[in-house]
């Protein structure tokens, strides 16, 4: 009964978020003075001078002439039926625009996930745990070091290295398995360096818990007390960063897709704002928001399983 | 290694501590200590004495800061050559063990107590896993577990502090040990659970025979708990020999003081030092009291639960005079401390000052109330604005009540400045540039600047390092007599009260169980909670003795 | 038996130091080298012609895709253009356009965090509600919509990461105040008869707006990225103009030919937000001041 009501409340937090991110992004795009229609009919090639009459036409047509708070009610129905609306720019259903890239994407960012991940909590592992003064400082420095490179000057970089003086990838493509090596470094490596800054602080500060310090009196050596005490302890703290984490990732593909010339939905998003394609650039926000929504819902229901103090409280509610 | 070989040896320890700020510091000066087989030694300081420095060099666990060196360390006959000697892993957890300070962050949250309680005795190969938790069940059932089998299965969130620091003396226990190394095992505790816990002790070692090296910063529980007491000043001991004989004829004079200022050996009421005369503008005594509290109720709301903090409080505070208020933690003391000063509102009753009801409403009437009554609190750095001088936190309540002149203000604000004995020149400073007691004195200045009648104190000596304490009980007592003061003196700790109370409200549970003058209360006292706070102050073995 | 040793012992729960900081000479050498950096690129922000007196638009044929030289000390790009002079005019728009982000973010995030710290209450919950469904959303992906609203342009661009950084500064600062309204010194000011304005002014603001003002500092470092990026992916100035997003996207397609197009202006890029970075850690109480 109270697990019922626990869970209840997340997913009503969820579909809150939902809610405000779809409402958020639509008085942004709507709201502030765009002009898509126009856009879309000078790339036509006619500048200057347009037909009053045919933008007045396509405005009709989607609905840009009505009061915005219709606009809002008309949307926001619309996407309760799973009608994500139509490409401004190419005609097509939003969701076949996005579909046709997600496979890709999803592909690069789990990829990006598991290196930045790894990278990570082993660069926070030796960081916290190592005994020599230089290496500990190399390490600390890294992930300010990496947060300070912009990630397209990265993938630029590694392209000119590993594929234009070394030759070991290719520099573009997205079919054949190498060429996802530089695109998911480029992802990974900021990412990696924010999981590395967060646990290696929550590394430090266990080693230093007074729990640690008993077992320690009991004789543990470094290994045992790492694996046994403070892994633990300082990592599950850091679980609830997953969903923002994942986000991240998102926004990376767009930067690392452009760069790589990768089809994906990274790529969609990036010409969606060049054409100021109003109904994608909507349903990427809102796809954003429901990532982060869902990846939490896993963490918390992951919890208990890992946190004895969470657990407890399960029991109470079960 | 014969029975009779000492449990610790160390000689020609020294340690200093780098710090990148300071550069380096001496925590210890050449020492040498010596425990010997079930021997109990208390090691005996204010803080920064290196009592916790030499307790923990004698289990090899220094700061990562700490330059150390000895010339011979033996533990249970075992010599160790260096810091980074291997051996060390393997006496620590069999021939030395550790109980910590504070049990709620000493044992590992996500791992249960059967397993990280027994985890050495399987390491250092003295059991396997099944019989290592058979040893741990006798162990908890011996410090007083019930259902000693369901505590392994159980995280130590699921305990009490209590029962936490009884896992701890069970483990440190559990590989019988030479020696046990207790840092000031009780401080996070309650009142009367420390006595249990020192007690549990206390029997475990008279059971297994183990030596204890005990450090603590209070002089009262050493006597009674220690065989020897070796006392720690600046990094260097200063004197050493039986516990009785130190008590009886201190040798040093740091030991004198810290007996005097020991409240558990004071014993009777401070008298204002030579040379306190009532000041002009002092309130004249008066028999009628100044505060008033009758059948004061309070309740909150938590979750779920109705917590009645208060239940039928009333009490009374004449003129000049003092009344202590002591109660453990979680009996309402804090909740009327800030229902007297009007930070909380009764849900029934009155609290009158002066006849005058405390104003329920309106931000004005309690401004003008707070005239008259002040508090002081317990940790005067949290109370300190961090980016207001000395200065102008003492004047600010003369801002916002008199309006006076800039030279006016100054001059009160120095006159303030010489009641609490604060050097002027420390005006400028801010609260981190401040030692404890000084901190302390700001705070006091601030109280009395406004000439209140009533000054609400909510545990103000019990952040303090016990010489300190005693200083600001003497100035309480100074300024009382000098400006004609009324004090609600709250604590948990009754022999700070007996130096300084004139009557005493014992308060438990919401309700005031006992109450009268110190004396009456001291010797006779009726309710069990009084005799439970009583028997809590460490320290009465010397006192019968003197007696 | 007394053999005398002497060493550094790193034992207490073997715990490293907390960080591992560099030594005091050190950090004032990197502090000051920062320092330098910083004032230097802003000089190149608002008196360009002091560092250069070339034309950051002036085409040279025949000048075209030259290696780094004492004449061109950046290279010069596929017309001709002398790099140099285009980073030290491209840090004109960038470094501005960073400086209004940053300015956007702290002064709409104050206001919205003071306000909803202050007054609490149902306020305080649906706004906070928003700020965390706000940021919930990548940063760039926010920007990015802004962009999409407003259309192309440094200033559109400054505006975008501006407003993704407002719940940032607003959850700090709304952070602060409840931190301290919850001091016991605030309730002693109260205790002493100060008035809520007083309280306020002399109490709140000063003892919170520390922290949002080192934040405003680390923050320009990550808006130099931010605003690096979208003019790298093309929403910021219009060719010709440089801007040091923009200026590596012109040199992508010579990533073979002609290395420094794209490595320069990147390493300019890092250069400032390690200074920037720098400086700001030393603006941060809890990593360097005494307390």
């Amino acid at each position: 009964m109270l697990l019922l009501r626990y869970w209840g409340a997340k997913l009503a937090q969820s579909v809150f978020v939902l809610w405000a991110a779809f409402t958020l992004s639509f008085f942004i795009l709507y709201g502030l003075p765009s002009d898509p229609v126009s856009l879309m009919l000078s790339q036509g090639g006619a500048s200057g001078n347009l037909d009053p009459e045919a933008i007045a036409a396509l405005n009709r047509e989607y609905g840009f002439d009505r009061p915005l708070v219709l606009q809002y009610v008309d949307h926001l129905g619309a996407f309760l039926r799973g009608d994500f609306g139509t490409s401004i720019e190419q005609g097509q259903p939003v969701v076949d625009i996005v579909g046709r890239g997600i496979g890709s994407t999803t592909v690069l960012a789990l990829a990006g996930f598991g290196v930045a991940v790894a990278l990570g909590l082993a660069l926070a592992v030796v960081a916290s745990s190592t005994r020599m003064r230089w290496l500990r400082q190399v390490l600390q420095s890294l992930p300010p070091l990496a947060l300070s490179l912009p990630p397209f000057w990265l993938g630029l970089v590694l392209l000119q290295l590993f594929s234009f003086t070394f030759h070991w990838f290719p520099s573009f493509g997205d079919r054949a398995p190498n060429t996802l090596v530089l695109p998911t470094l480029t992802l990974a490596i900021p990412v990696s360096a924010t999981i590395a800054q967060v646990l290696t602080k929550n590394f430090l500060t266990t080693w230093q818990q007074p729990f640690v310090q008993v077992a320690q009196a009991k004789g543990l050596g470094r290994p045992r007390l790492l694996s046994r005490h403070v892994l633990r302890n300082a990592v599950i703290p850091a679980l609830t960063m997953a969903g923002i984490t994942f986000g991240h990732l998102l926004a990376g593909t767009v930067i690392t897709e452009t760069v790589f010339s990768r089809a994906g939905l990274g790529r969609v998003t990036q010409q969606a704002v060049t054409q100021q394609d109003l109904p994608v650039v909507q349903f990427v926000v809102v796809l954003a928001a429901a990532i982060f929504v869902v990846v939490n819902l896993l963490v918390d229901g992951l919890y208990p399983v890992i946190d004895p103090r969470i657990r407890r409280r399960g029991l109470v509610a079960a | 290694m014969s029975a009779l070989e000492p449990a610790l040896v160390i000689e020609g320890l020294t340690v200093d501590y780098r710090s990148a700020r300071t550069g380096t510091a001496t925590a210890l000066e050449p020492t040498a200590l010596t425990v010997g087989a079930g021997e109990v030694v208390a090691l005996v300081g204010e803080s920064g004495s290196g009592k916790t420095t030499l307790g923990m060099a004698a289990i090899g666990l220094l700061a990562p800061n700490a330059l150390a060196r000895f010339d011979r360390l033996e533990l249970g006959g075992t010599a160790i050559r260096d810091w980074t000697d291997p051996l060390w892993r393997s006496v620590r957890g069999t021939a030395v063990s550790l109980v910590p300070q504070d049990p709620s962050v000493s044992l590992n949250p996500v791992r249960t107590i059967g397993s990280q309680a027994t985890e050495h005795l399987v390491l250092h190969g003295l059991a396997r896993p099944h019989e290592a938790r058979a040893r741990l069940v006798d162990l908890l059932r011996e410090v007083g577990f019930d259902e000693p089998e369901r505590r392994l299965g159980q995280y130590p969130h699921e305990l009490s502090g209590g029962q936490q620091q009884r896992v701890l003396l069970a483990m440190a226990f559990s590989s019988d040990p030479k020696l046990i190394v207790a840092d000031e095992p009780t401080s996070g505790l309650d009142v009367t659970v420390q006595r249990a816990v020192l007690d549990r002790l206390d029997l475990l070692r008279a059971e297994h025979g183990t030596a204890i090296l005990f450090i603590t910063h209070d002089l009262g529980v050493a006597v009674e708990r220690a065989d020897r007491i070796v006392v720690l000043q600046n990094g260097r001991i200063v004197e050493e020999g039986p516990a009785l004989a130190v008590a009886t004829n201190p040798q040093h004079e740091y030991t004198r003081s810290l007996l005097a200022a020991a409240p558990s050996f004071a014993s009777g009421r401070l008298v204002p030092s030579p040379g306190t005369a009532p000041a002009p503008d002092a309130k004249a005594p008066d028999p009628a009291a100044v505060l008033v509290v009758d059948d004061v109720r309070k309740a909150f709301v938590r979750g779920r639960h109705v917590v009645q903090a208060l239940d039928g409080v009333s009490l009374a505070v004449g003129r000049g005079r003092t009344l202590g208020i002591v109660g453990e933690s979680g009996s309402g003391k804090s909740t009327l401390a800030r229902v007297l000063v009007g930070l909380e509102h009764p849900d029934s009753g009155t609290v009158e000052v002066h006849g005058e009801p405390v104003p329920r409403r309106g931000a004005r009437a309690l401004r003008a109330y707070r005239d008259h009554v002040q508090l002081i609190y317990q940790n005067p750095y949290a109370s300190l604005d961090p980016r207001f001088s000395v200065v102008e936190t003492i004047a600010e309540p003369l801002r916002n009540y008199r309006s006076l002149g800039r030279a006016e203000l100054r001059a009160r604000v120095d006159d303030a400045l010489d009641a609490v004995a604060l050097p002027r020149a420390l005006g400028r400073r801010r609260p981190h540039e401040l030692s404890g007691g000084q901190r302390q004195r700001v705070a006091l200045a601030r109280g009395i600047v406004l000439r209140p009648d009533l000054l609400v104190l909510d545990e103000p000596v019990s952040a303090l390092d016990v010489s300190v304490q005693a200083q600001i009980l003497q100035l309480l007592v100074d300024l009382q007599a000098e400006y004609g003061l009324s004090y609600a003196f709250i604590t948990h700790d009754l022999a700070v009260v007996r130096q300084i109370a004139d009557e005493v409200a014992v308060v438990a549970r919401g309700r005031v169980v006992e109450t009268g003058s110190v004396e009456a209360v001291f010797d006779r006292p009726a309710a069990a909670e009084t005799i439970r706070l009583i028997e809590a102050i460490p320290g009465r073995r010397t006192d019968a003795i003197a007696i | 038996m007394s053999a005398v040793r002497s060493l550094l012992v790193g034992h207490r729960g073997a715990a490293p130091r907390p960080s591992a900081r560099p030594r005091r000479w050190t950090r004032w050498i990197g502090l000051s080298a920062s320092a330098a950096f910083v004032v230097l690129v802003l000089v190149g922000a608002f008196f360009p012609t002091l560092l250069t007196g070339a034309d950051p638009l002036a085409v040279d044929p025949t000048a075209a895709l030259q290696a780094p030289s004492a004449q061109h000390v950046f290279g010069t790009d596929y017309v001709g253009r002398d790099l140099y002079t285009r980073v030290v005019y491209g840090s004109s728009l960038s470094l501005r356009g960073s400086l209004l982000a940053v300015l956007i973010a702290l002064v709409a995030g104050s206001l919205i965090g003071l306000v909803s710290g202050y007054v609490g209450g149902f306020v305080d919950t649906f706004v906070m509600r928003v700020i965390d469904v706000i940021l919930a959303i990548p940063g760039l992906l926010l920007s990015m919509t802004v962009v999409t609203a407003l259309g192309f342009g440094t200033v559109n661009v400054a505006i975008a990461v501006g407003v993704a950084s407002v719940a940032v500064f607003a959850r700090l600062m709304r952070a602060e105040v409840y931190r301290v309204r919850g001091t016991r010194y605030i309730e002693a000011a109260r205790l002493v008869g100060s008035s809520r304005l007083r309280i306020l002014f002399r109490h709140l603001l000063p003892n919170s707006a520390g922290t949002v003002l080192t934040l405003a500092a680390l923050e320009f470092g990550g808006a130099i990225l931010a605003f690096s990026a979208l003019s790298f992916l093309g929403y910021g100035a219009q060719p010709p103009q440089p801007e040091w997003g923009s200026l590596v996207n012109d040199g992508r397609g010579y990533l073979q030919t002609a290395w420094w197009l794209t490595t320069l202006p990147g390493l300019v890029i890092i250069l400032t937000v390690l200074a920037a970075n720098r400086i700001s850690r030393a603006l941060d109480p809890d990593q360097e001041a005494v307390r």
